[in-house]
């Protein structure tokens, strides 16, 4: 195979890519702590299996494809040969082929039945235009359906009976597939490949409920004497052979290997210049990334910013738009994308990326999937994903297969960014992460249980899941959810028990926004229950495409908020209380100075207020109150206290122990990230007295400031008892098992922390330390930074002596 | 058990129980995490009692079919099939089914663990009602456990086998998917699936929901037979008499179950000779006269439609009336449809003067006077018809006068 004249990237500076690259390289060296280059790489053909129905190949000639890449002709023949399947190749290397290709060819065959599952309804769509666009190019008379909510009534019978290929995604399997698959006998029954995309979406909790719903999917196929293939396809991550399997159940071969070509990757890793020495203040990413974009859509490139919050995606997408949309007559250049945007909104972006007409694009990790959104040259980001393997799947969004692309990750001041950028080997020797979930969990696991006895009676000797099924089984008829009868257990209860788990988290309901400009009821935007008290409160600015409005009646058992568009030049910004009172403690651990306990704790979260910060200036312009009912929450937490003597005698006043636990959280937490391999978010901390009498926040002044239940400020010195204690819990409705590992690290964690603020370059604390420190030296009488690392040096030194 | 003890300190750490809630007995914990958030099906199987098939028949007047599955039979009076055979010598059939041969009919209604759907969702009673050579009977197939579901499928393939016709109350989107969801679970045939259908929630809604507060079964005895049950089952209890017996092996309201079962039966008998009536003369049962004319004309009835309408010309609505008119018009009755026309379009109504606009133009070649209804009417289309009428009188005129 001659290598084609697209592959061959030449080392000419003429390219904009390297170009750009190389000035800021030069430009900017003091600020760039790492970087790394990923040479391109020619393609690699096979011919087209000689077996390939001679429509699909009719089909691929009139798409311009003559050969396969490598990747796609080793999954045709692993998939041919009956195995189950794992994909891992970069983005755009001609995924859905891989599939494609096996399931159509067996539908022409055999009459062969596929089921497609992707994780979002969005992906669901392009996937179906896809095949649609195949099957009509030529004529092959291949159905391929979506089944999902927004499936009518009336057309679910025929996808049910007509369906060659149904598209679906794991709730809708879930909730309106499996507990009526008797409906679907005829589907289950010639059902030969299940094919699931977006494979590294399925981690975590969500990931947990999807293999069990996988379990129950292939209990269902057995019953109808089906076995289907898997199939399955993922971004970089370091186990995909292990999640695959865990989702298949049984040993599925991974290609690893793309075929595809990939033009010339450069990767910089980008630290904010220090504007305040003495605080140990720098330059926000914000400013940094906005820097960088500007300079690269100025020279004609596109590119994409990824942003980790959609408050940021709006205000980035504001300083972009008044630089290249000043000009109201001409179309945007620049464009938001996030979760909560309508999706025609989303669709019209997507297209206008795709068709070039948009320069820009700043976005959440909603763009992070593989929607079709075309090709760009740099991609930055503003903060670290949290993960190798996210951070990866960003940057893979920018790339041309015959042009340089730049990745630019830009450090915020947290504490993992720098972490990042300061020891650059970290980020770019590393593996990706693992993706792991645990189908195991009990509670999981029995949601699941439940579920699959509605859909058919457990007999006696059948498998499901790691743990013990008859206890299982037992413990629900115990309840009389199920009833034993001989050797097998049926469902007696009246209900319908998949309505009831939900696989994502606890859905209380969306909250729409309804804007009421010049008098409509238009309804412009959705917002998740648990972001909802943070954003839709009211007097706050709701951001849409950078277009601000304020909301002015939140209805909040309705579930909407009412906004008007505002013109104002400032965002607001939600004040956060949390406190949390211990409901019981499982296991603890005492030493010479210090107690660590593990145990169950109730956390309530209240939202008094907000700030409004101005634009550019980001100072603080005002407050507001806020009246929303607490948000509250059972969950599991690891905690930290120094025995009252020690306390006292390490820390002159109880201020600077405040101060200090305050620093010593705040290390802490990330730290504690790192070592779980969980985002930062996954993880809440707090510092309070754990009978949630009072609690610590830092001040506007920068000062730790005890406060009590109303939310008063009240003086450390005047309480009776003063036991502070380092809460980090898991950030989950009910746990989702991170407190258990937690506490068996408690010590690494307390001598990581410590290591981390021990060795920060700052003189009294900073962000990528113990936080962010206002107040000077002078006005606080003790270095906060020292106050953090003498409560850091007790959890550590009783930790590494217990 | 330590797998019961994970499970219980999980709910706790997980929120689910009251933070107040501590030690205490599975069963009772269980109990309080349960009582805010959804209700119990059935009382805890802590009192299983070993039931005694026999007994147990003999008490419900029953024989043992099988392991798990008792017959009841009944003699039903032979009014009801009498006041049938009666009313189907006037009013042979409904819209949806033309003849109906009473000795082909299969009535069924069934009792089952709940209404959630779902294949989850049991079928413990198929109460059937047919006629045989000694007259009315009616079977019922009680489940006295899951194991007896192949054997009740196998009776009820072997009794549709001899029947044509099903007649059920909501029995089409209800009774039949769920015994073809669970006889497919046995891997059994479907025992209906080779039988019509007829529904008679369908006919019943047709005449009375504009009617009616609601079409249930009990409003359509109430209302049309005048009859009230006063000891009946309510519906909903019936899925918990069948958990007290599954999980303690109360069969207190098991008989209970069986009476309601069998009144709904002989129910859908009695009510099919009004329903029947009520299609000839809707009127005479406070019936939705348009509404059936409706279903006749979309099943082929056109003339029993018609006569319909023209029986109750008097209260119907203008749209009505137009369809009356239409439909004399198509059977050649052109006085009756222009009566109609004229007394509509005289109040007004645009396709009444539509339609002797066009009787005048067409049929009667009388250009001015058509001209002159037209006028009376809006529209790009009115303004198009005002133009042909007027150049079509010119015309004429124009040969009028080369005619002198």
């Amino acid at each position: 195979m001659a290598s084609a004249p697209d592959n061959v990237v030449s080392p000419d500076f003429g390219d904009p890519v390297r170009r750009l690259a190389a000035q800021l390289k030069a430009k900017y060296s003091d600020r760039i702590t790492g970087e790394l280059t990923v040479p391109g790489r020619e393609a690699r053909y096979e011919p087209l299996p000689d077996e390939l129905d001679g429509r699909l190949k009719e089909a691929l000639r009139q798409r311009g494809l003559e050969q396969l890449y490598s990747h796609q002709r080793a999954a045709w023949d692993a998939i041919r040969a009956g195995q189950h399947t794992v994909v891992v190749t970069p983005t755009a290397s001609g995924k859905t082929l891989c599939y494609n290709l096996p399931v159509i060819q067996d539908a022409l065959e055999t009459g062969a039945k596929a089921l497609y599952l992707f994780p979002t309804k969005a992906l669901s769509q392009d996937q179906v235009a896809e095949l649609v666009e195949l099957n009509q190019a030529a004529e092959l008379g291949i159905r391929a359906y979506t089944f999902d909510g927004d499936t009518p009534g009336d057309a679910r019978q025929a996808v049910r009976t007509k369906g060659d290929i149904v598209v679906s995604n794991p709730d809708m399997l879930h909730q309106g597939v499996l507990p009526h698959h008797t409906k679907w006998a005829q589907f289950f029954e010639s059902l030969r490949y299940v094919v699931i995309d977006e494979l590294h979406t399925y981690r975590g909790v969500f990931g947990a409920h999807v293999a069990n719903v996988m379990r129950r999917l292939r209990r269902i196929c057995r019953f109808y004497g089906s076995e289907p293939i898997f199939i399955l396809s993922s971004a970089t991550i370091a186990n995909p052979a292990e999640l695959a399997q865990q989702l298949a159940g049984d040993a599925v071969t991974a290609i690893t290997d793309s075929g595809a070509p990939s033009g010339e990757k450069h990767l910089l890793l980008w630290n904010p210049p220090v504007v305040n020495a003495d605080l140990g203040i720098r330059a926000s990413a914000r400013s940094q990334a906005t820097r960088i974009t500007r300079s690269a859509v100025a020279r004609g490139l596109k590119g994409i910013i990824f942003a980790r919050s959609r408050i940021m995606v709006e205000i980035l997408t504001k300083y972009l738009k008044d630089t290249f949309d000043s000009d109201p007559r001409r179309p945007s250049r620049v464009a938001a994308y996030r979760g909560g945007y309508l999706p025609t909104e989303r669709r019209r972006t997507e297209q206008q990326l795709r068709s070039g007409d948009v320069d820009c694009v700043v976005a959440t990790s909603a763009l992070e999937l593989g929607v079709d959104i075309g090709a760009l040259d740099v991609c930055v980001l503003n903060g670290y994903p949290g993960t190798i393997a996210s951070t990866w799947q960003r940057i893979g969004r920018a790339g041309r297969r015959n042009r340089a692309s730049l990745g630019v990750v830009v450090a915020s001041s947290q504490p993992l960014d720098q972490y990042i950028v300061r020891n650059p080997d970290f980020f770019t020797g590393a593996s990706p992460e693992h993706a792991r979930i645990d189908p195991d969990q009990l509670l999981i696991l029995l949601d699941h249980v439940r579920c699959a006895a509605f859909e058919l009676s457990f007999q006696r000797g059948e498998c499901f899941g790691g743990e013990p099924l008859e206890e299982l089984l037992e413990y629900l008829a115990e309840q009389g959810v199920l009833h034993r009868e001989g050797d097998a257990w049926h469902w007696t209860e009246d209900s319908y028990p998949a309505n009831s788990v939900s696989l994502r988290s606890v859905a209380e309901g969306n909250f729409v926004v309804v804007d009421q400009t010049e008098g409509g009821r238009r309804i412009i935007a959705e917002v998740d229950y648990a972001s909802a008290p943070e954003t839709l409160y009211e007097g706050a600015i709701y951001l849409i495409q950078a277009v601000p409005y304020q909301v002015e009646y939140l209805d909040w058992d309705g579930r909407k908020a009412y906004v008007r568009e505002t013109p104002v030049d400032y965002y607001t910004d939600a004040i956060d209380y949390t406190r949390l009172k211990i409901l019981e403690n499982f296991e603890s651990e005492t030493a010479a100075d210090t107690d660590t306990s593990r145990g169950e704790v109730h956390l309530v979260r209240r939202i008094p207020g907000y700030k409004k910060i101005r634009y550019y200036s980001h100072e603080n312009i005002g407050f507001g109150k806020i009246s929303l009912p607490d948000q509250e929450m059972h969950t599991t937490a690891v905690w930290w206290q120094v025995h009252p003597e020690a306390l006292a005698e390490a820390f002159p006043s109880r201020q600077q122990a405040l101060d200090g636990f305050l620093g010593a959280a705040y290390a802490m937490h990330h730290v504690a990230a790192l070592r779980l391999m969980a985002e930062p978010g996954d993880l809440g901390r707090a510092v309070g007295d754990g009978d949630a009498e009072w609690f610590a926040t830092t001040g506007p002044g920068g000062r730790g400031q005890l406060r009590t239940l109303d939310g008063g400020e009240a003086d450390p010195e005047a309480q009776r008892e003063f036991r502070p204690a380092v809460f980090l819990y898991d950030n989950y409705p009910g746990g989702v098992g991170l407190s258990a590992p937690l506490f068996d690290q408690r010590a690494a964690v307390a001598a990581d922390a410590y290591e981390l603020v021990a060795s920060c370059g700052c003189e009294q604390g900073c962000p990528s330390c113990v936080g962010p420190i206002l107040a000077s030296e002078e006005s606080r009488g003790f270095s906060p930074r020292a106050a953090a690392l003498t409560a850091l040096e007790r959890f550590a030194r009783d930790g590494t002596q217990g | 058990m330590a797998l019961k003890d994970r499970l219980n300190t999980l709910r706790r750490e997980s929120g689910v129980e009251p933070a107040s809630a501590s030690a205490g007995d599975v069963a009772s914990r269980l109990e309080r995490l349960r009582a805010g958030s959804r209700p119990r099906s059935s009382a805890p199987p802590d009192a299983k009692r070993p039931v005694d098939p026999h007994a147990l028949a003999a008490g419900l007047g029953a024989r043992v079919l099988g392991d798990y599955l008792l017959c009841r039979e009944v003699a039903v009076s032979a009014a009801a099939t009498e006041a049938l055979s009666a009313a189907l010598t006037t009013a042979p059939g409904l819209p949806e089914r033309s003849e109906i041969d009473p000795g082909s009919l299969l009535f069924v209604d069934t009792e089952t663990s709940g209404l959630a759907g779902g294949t989850g969702t049991l079928v413990f009673l198929v109460g059937l009602l047919r006629w045989e050579a000694a007259g009315p009977v009616c079977r019922q197939y009680l489940l006295t456990g899951f194991g007896g579901e192949p054997a009740l499928y196998q009776s009820l393939s072997a009794e549709a086998a001899t029947a044509s016709l099903v007649v059920s109350y909501n029995g089409k989107s209800f009774d039949a998917p769920l015994l073809r969801d669970r006889a497919c679970l046995n891997r059994q045939a479907s025992p209906l699936a080779a039988l019509a259908h007829l529904d008679l929630l369908a006919p019943m809604r047709r005449l009375f929901a504009t009617r009616w507060p609601d079409c249930r079964l009990a409003t359509a005895e109430a209302l049309l037979l005048g009859e009230h049950r006063s000891d009946d089952l309510p519906g909903d209890q019936a899925p918990l008499a069948w958990f007290d017996f599954v999980h303690r092996g109360d069969t207190q309201r098991l008989p209970g179950v069986l009476s309601h079962n069998e009144q709904d039966l002989v129910s859908l008998m009695r009510l099919l000779p009004p329903l029947l009536g009520a299609h000839q003369a809707p009127l005479a049962y406070g019936g939705d006269v348009a509404a059936t004319a409706r279903a006749w004309l979309r099943h082929g009835s056109e003339d029993r439609a018609r006569d319909l309408l023209a029986d109750a010309e008097a209260c119907l609505a203008d749209a009505e009336r137009l369809e009356l008119a239409r439909l004399a018009r198509r059977a050649g009755d052109r006085d009756t449809a222009v009566r109609i026309w004229r007394a509509l379009a005289e109040q007004g109504n645009e396709r009444a003067i539509e339609a002797i606009a066009k009787h005048y133009e067409h049929r009667l070649g009388d250009p001015s006077t058509a001209l002159a209804w037209a006028r009376r009417l809006s529209g790009l289309e009115a303004q198009r018809r005002c133009r042909r009428l007027e150049s079509k009188r010119d015309g004429a005129m124009a040969q009028g006068e080369l005619g002198l």
